[in-house]
Order: structure tokens, then C-alpha cells, then sequence
């Protein structure tokens, strides 16, 4: 995948500062219950946590287009 | 175009010539069938080419042997439920169906989302109904043989898919979030109490009658733009009982009526233009959108008592789609 686990872009999408229009249905349920978690707290979630799970989501489902496009519009966030 | 209601008979042939199925159909049948590769769950209702309907003496298949490479099927109960997206194939999906009213159905509805590996690979299904309209009978699954009827174990099947397919998966629903109050829940679960209505503790069944709310609009909850309902079972006194949890702190709003419910979902239904290789439609649709005897675009599925799309959902449609890489 083009974007490594370490990009910030992972933890600006679970906090909410690049707000982009998804197009994978998993990462959009995934992304709503990763910042709702890291929000309230719920079992200790850190952003840090989140946000490799949220590129675990999109690291299975690399070769699916709406992943493609949707890892384009980060690259050009 | 062959239809998906089949014979016991034609059905135990399938089955005996080593097809992988999906099965849907009422106990009686069910449990007659002999061993292979299949998994299924009790309903009565059904979309086929001839439309909606009731039908007890056949059973609906979904054959997905042309499209797999490999399958595991396999029993969860509340406690081994959690593993249901580890157990899945990197390449392929999984198709889960869960007796209603069970332990494993609330562990599954309430804890989904906190399960390793949550959405990393594409998981619908559907909760079984009863098997007769006329009576309650408890939902039950099967898995391999005709003696595995469970009212609480879950079934799923794994599937393996060529390198050269993919799943995508889709969630059809026309409700999207109304204009109305801002509902948040005090705790995750299947029923409420107590609610913050616009940041406000009220009683949310006395708030639903005080407003005359129509409890056949489900509450909505935007996950990034993916519409999630969870519809109204019943209100009692003070506590209002759901189909599906919903989450504590997730903003949730009752739905934008829709004024044609029925001639709006066939519209929507053919637009979509899917062509799935198995679904499941919502056995609440099929009554508030009228759907006996209609058609449903190129979705053929059992109608069931709730909608698995990674998570549990309501009044939708669920597909999954085979696709060249």
C-alpha cells in the first residue's frame, strides 16, 4: 500500500482534522467506531491504537478499488 | 432465469453433489437434508424472480461453489463469537447467520465493533425468523446436516476466494438521518430508558408519544456518511425495545419520512443496479414497503429478521457482490 502505517494521515482521519468523503464501507463503519472509542475512552483506546487499526482496515482490502480511491484522496490531502 | 426456491428434493441433490449452499427456508425442511458443505437459517418469507413471498415447501439457495476456492464452516457460540473476523480468509468473506433472542445474537449486536479485526474482511449475513407466519417459533440455524438445529448457536461459513475476485459488499437503504432532536444513549444495549434528547435527560418512549413520532422510522446514525438504522421493536411504559442496539455517545436522529415508501424502494432497488450472489433484505422492509409480489432489482434473498453488515443493521438490504479483480 502506498501509505505505511506510520502516516500522521491515520490519526488525522480518527481525530477528525482531514475530514474527506469515503468510498470503502468497512473503513467508514470502522472509522465511526474508532473515533467514537477514542473520543469516550472506551478500553483505553489511544489515537495511536486506533489509527493502526484503521490502517489494518485498509491494508487487507488494499487491492479493492474503493480502497484505491479512497488512499488517492488521502495521498492528496 | 432459474429460480433460488427449491424442492427439499432438488435441494438434498445439490447437497449430495458437493455444492457449497446458503440455505434459507422453515425447520421442517431444514432438518430433513442431508450432510455436505452447507450452512442455513429458518425464514418464511423470500425474494425470488417471481417476487416477494411466503412459501413453506421449498428452500432458497444460494450455490456459491463457482465462485469459492475454499471453505470452512463453522459453529459460534457467545464465547468463541468474538473470533468471527479472525477466522475469515484474507481473500474472500464470511456469511454468519444467528438465531434470534439468543446469547450470541446480543454478544454480537452489542460487541461487533470491539472484535479483533473488526471490518477488515467483509462479513454480512442475517438473523433467522421463525418458520411459520402464523406462530412464534424461535429462529433457528443449521450447519452440515439436518440434526443441527440450534435456537443458540451462530453458523457461518468462510469463504476463500481466486486471487483474480473480490467481495464488495453493499448496504441499500433509503432512510437518511431527519432534521428532528439529536438522540444519544446513556448505554449500549437493545432497549432504552433514559436518553439525552438534544442534550437533555428525557424518558425516550414518553418522548416518542409525546411527539407522535411514526415508530415504523427507524433511528439513523451517520458513520461517515454510511447511513446505520436501528429500528423500533415496541414502546412499553417507560423503555423503549429495539431490533438492533444501539451505542452509547453515537449521535442518532429518527429518519427523514419517506412519503412513498414503497414505489421509492423499487426505484432505489433498480438504480442500484447490483447483481449480488447472496443478500438479505429486512423482513421489515418487506412489510412497510409492501414487497409481496414485487421485485426487488436483481436481489433475490431470504428476508430476515435483521441485516448483518459488519455489524448488525435494520431495515436494509445487505449484498455481497463477486467482482473481477
Amino acid at each position: 500500500m502506498q501509505i505505511n502505517s506510520d502516516n500522521p494521515i491515520w490519526k488525522k482521519l480518527i481525530l477528525g482534522e482531514t475530514q474527506v468523503t469515503l468510498r470503502y464501507l468497512a473503513a467508514k463503519i470502522a472509522l465511526s467506531h474508532l473515533q467514537l472509542k477514542v473520543r469516550i475512552g472506551k478500553n483505553g483506546y489511544t489515537v495511536e491504537k486506533a489509527a493502526l487499526e484503521l490502517y489494518q482496515v485498509y491494508k487487507i482490502g488494499e487491492n479493492l478499488p474503493a480502497v484505491k480511491i479512497d488512499i488517492q484522496t488521502f495521498l492528496n490531502c | 432465469m432459474e429460480k433460488y426456491l427449491k424442492t427439499p428434493q432438488e435441494t438434498a441433490q445439490l447437497i449430495l453433489s458437493g455444492r457449497k449452499l446458503l440455505l434459507a427456508g422453515n425447520e421442517d425442511l431444514l432438518s430433513k437434508l442431508p450432510q455436505g458443505e452447507w450452512i442455513a437459517g429458518t425464514s418464511p418469507y423470500f425474494m425470488d424472480i417471481d417476487g416477494g413471498q411466503v412459501c413453506q415447501d421449498k428452500i432458497f439457495v444460494n450455490d456459491i461453489t463457482d465462485f469459492q476456492e475454499e471453505i470452512s464452516i463453522k459453529v459460534y457460540t457467545e464465547d468463541t463469537i468474538k473470533n468471527i473476523y479472525k477466522d475469515g480468509f484474507d481473500n474472500g468473506f464470511t456469511v454468519l447467520i444467528i438465531p434470534p433472542y439468543s446469547n450470541v445474537h446480543t454478544e454480537f449486536a452489542v460487541h461487533a465493533p470491539d472484535y479483533e479485526n473488526f471490518a477488515t474482511r467483509p462479513l454480512m449475513g442475517w438473523v433467522s425468523c421463525y418458520s411459520f407466519p402464523q406462530d412464534n417459533k424461535s429462529g433457528k440455524t443449521f450447519f452440515k446436516t439436518g440434526d443441527s438445529g440450534s435456537t443458540t448457536n451462530a453458523v457461518a461459513m468462510h469463504v476463500k476466494l481466486p486471487k483474480n475476485k473480490y467481495a464488495e459488499m453493499d448496504l441499500i437503504n433509503l432512510y437518511t438521518q431527519g432534521n428532528g432532536d439529536e438522540i444519544i444513549f446513556l448505554e449500549d444495549g437493545f432497549n432504552a430508558k433514559d436518553v439525552l434528547i438534544n442534550k437533555e435527560k428525557q424518558n425516550f418512549a414518553e418522548y416518542i408519544r409525546k411527539k407522535h413520532i411514526d415508530t415504523t422510522l427507524p433511528i439513523v446514525a451517520n458513520y461517515n456518511s454510511a447511513m446505520i438504522n436501528v429500528s423500533i421493536e415496541s414502546l412499553s411504559t417507560n423503555q423503549v425495545n429495539l431490533v438492533a442496539p444501539v451505542f452509547k455517545d453515537v449521535k442518532y436522529r429518527f429518519a427523514k419520512s419517506i412519503e412513498n415508501l414503497e414505489s421509492d424502494f423499487q426505484k432505489f432497488a433498480v438504480k442500484n443496479n447490483v447483481n449480488p450472489v447472496c443478500a438479505s433484505i429486512c423482513i421489515l422492509l418487506y412489510y412497510y414497503a409492501k414487497l409481496e409480489g414485487k421485485q426487488c432489482g436483481n436481489i433475490y434473498a431470504p428476508i430476515t429478521n435483521g441485516e448483518i453488515c459488519y455489524q448488525l443493521v435494520n431495515q436494509t438490504v445487505v449484498t455481497l457482490e463477486i467482482k473481477d479483480v
